[in-house]
């Protein structure tokens, strides 16, 4: 997109606007509150300041931070490699179809006092949860991608003798990418979430634990706090996501474009 | 086409990540083929799981206690249908997410389809939009504890919170890709209001809007059971949460079981209610067609 600067300055003032006049609003209208509930917006930024750098960070962000990662990347993993294999056993897969659609239907939640008989409580029952739960778009999202596969590139493989090694990464996986990255989006809000759960439940350490704790012995401020750091949190995995899919779907995007 | 493909429209902000489906259609066709005809082995892989399931809970590797067999599940499910707990839990938690479903769709359409005709308003709107559905709603659980207690109104809220932004952000997208040149003829031809709404606005979104309802129906359904499992309300979750104390592991099983039979169900009627309402939707046509 080559805009104009005058154009792109004044799409930048409307984005603007709006949260700004939000963001004040709060702290003007929240500035003197004497509500239990609600205390004022300057109160938790300072206690979210207070608390969480730097010792908030390292107790509570990067457990969780670390959980949701390595959940993801199981998620990922498995969910990739599993899609392909089915997607590349039209047979199979439709034998399997309902049990995965059921799995996939069944909320990661359902599961957890299941994943707590076996697991406990600790980071394998959370991770192994986070990884479950987020699995289910990314491999179905898989299966639709390699199945979508142009026949005339499949033709072309098949009378050039292309190794099967060789049609994964050429043809596969770059037709799958876009649906691949589509699933994956969707996954790690799946994992956000799955991954707070499973901590308000579970052993102390996490942001999810954190804010359930301090609700229960009514410590509204490091709750609020604890609100504001998961949302900051869960905007930037967001957006690192973004940034990865933008980067690797560059050659895509320029070719739709 | 399965849920999965839904979440195209969800990502297509500027430019569309996923391909359009142009190119010859023989590869899907003919997996439809083999989908009518697959009956047998879908229930011979069913059965398959089972019985692994079956002879993994009576090997010794694991003890039965911690492990129930299928038969033992199965009985659990049987023993719970004929409780009442089993079903006031399940009304409930229908009722619950039917209700702050019904909600969602109230305040999300109207109010993204508003969003989305005006460019200023999509502008002004982006970065809150943008924060609000990529933050966890469900770290306000305990907020909304604090305010309304272990209630139906907790279940509602929160449902709404996270199940509002599939909704709205698929009606603004929905809005968007109205097509210029129809808005045009109803303008000249000086159609009315009325009008407009039914013949133009109601078809042209309608797809969209149908999407973001999926995503929304299972967010709101992974949401209520959260809700009933962490804050207590009454419903699946809770009784799931009894049964997990209680150690009885049958029954943690059947419950997870109706739940996963339950998020079927939801993405079934939906899929049906598309059919149904949309048949005559080019997209749809070709899916059936195919």
């Amino acid at each position: 997109m080559r805009l104009g600067i005058r154009t792109r300055l004044s799409a930048l003032a409307w984005e603007m606007w709006l949260p700004v006049v939000v963001v004040i609003a709060c702290l003007v209208v929240t500035a003197d509150s004497t509500s239990f509930y609600f205390p004022s917006f300057a109160e938790i930024f300072e206690r979210t300041g207070e608390l969480w750098f730097f010792d908030g960070i390292v107790e509570n962000v990067v457990p969780s931070l670390l959980r949701i990662l390595i959940g993801f990347a199981i998620a990922l993993v498995v969910g990739i490699v599993g899609g392909i294999v089915l997607g590349l056993l039209p047979r199979f897969e439709q034998a399997v179809r309902p049990i995965l659609e059921f799995l996939r239907a069944t909320p990661g939640v359902a599961l957890m006092p299941i994943a707590i008989i076996f697991l406990g409580i600790g980071d394998t029952m959370k991770i192994f949860l986070i990884a479950l739960a987020s699995m289910w778009p990314i491999l179905l999202n898989t299966i639709d991608g390699v199945r979508s596969v142009e026949p005339v590139l499949l033709r072309m493989a098949a009378s050039y003798r292309l190794p099967m090694k060789t049609r994964i990464r050429y043809i596969y996986v770059p037709n799958a990418a876009p649906q691949i990255f589509a699933g994956a989006r969707l996954a790690l809000t799946i994992a956000t979430v799955v991954m707070v759960v499973t901590e308000m439940i579970g052993s102390p350490g996490g942001i999810g634990y954190f804010i359930l704790d301090s609700q229960r012995s009514f410590n509204i401020l490091n709750m609020w706090s604890g609100i504001v750091v998961l949302g900051v949190l869960g905007y930037l995995l967001n957006f690192g996501a973004r940034l990865v899919e933008g980067r690797v779907l560059d050659w895509h995007n320029k070719k739709n474009a | 086409m399965t849920a999965t493909t839904a979440t195209a429209p969800v990502a297509a902000k500027a430019k569309p990540p996923v391909p359009a489906k142009t190119g010859p259609r023989a590869t899907s066709a003919a997996a439809a083929k083999r989908t009518g005809a697959g009956l047998v082995p879908k229930i011979v892989a069913i059965v398959a799981t089972l019985a692994l399931w079956q002879l993994v809970a009576m090997s010794p590797l694991v003890d039965t206690d911690s492990l129930p067999t299928p038969v033992m599940v199965v009985d659990a499910l049987f023993g719970l249908w004929g409780s009442d707990a089993y079903w006031t839990a399940l009304g409930t938690t229908l009722r619950v997410w039917a209700t702050g479903l019904a909600l969602s769709a109230v305040i999300g359409i109207p109010l993204g389809l508003l969003i989305g005709t005006s460019l200023r308003a999509t502008q002004s709107t982006r970065w809150i939009i943008d924060f609000f559905r990529s933050i966890p709603t469900i770290a306000l659980l305990p907020l909304v504890l604090l305010l309304f207690g272990a209630t139906s109104r907790m279940e509602i809220t929160m449902i709404v919170l996270s199940a509002v932004w599939p909704l709205l952000i698929q009606s603004m997208y929905a809005a968007k890709q109205v097509e210029p040149l129809h808005k045009w003829v109803v303008r000249v031809f000086r159609i009315s209001t009325a009008d407009r709404l039914r013949y133009l606005w109601a078809p042209s979104v309608s797809l969209f809007v149908f999407t973001g309802l999926r995503l929304s129906a299972t967010m709101a359904l992974l949401m209520t059971i959260s809700a009933e499992y962490i804050g207590g309300a009454p419903g699946l979750g809770l009784e799931l949460s009894h049964m997990e104390q209680a150690f009885k592991r049958p029954e943690v099983f059947a419950y997870a079981i109706t739940a996963g039979i339950l998020g079927l169900l939801i993405n079934a009627i939906v899929v049906a209610a598309q059919r149904r309402l949309l048949w005559w939707h080019p997209i749809i046509r070709e899916e059936r067609g195919a």
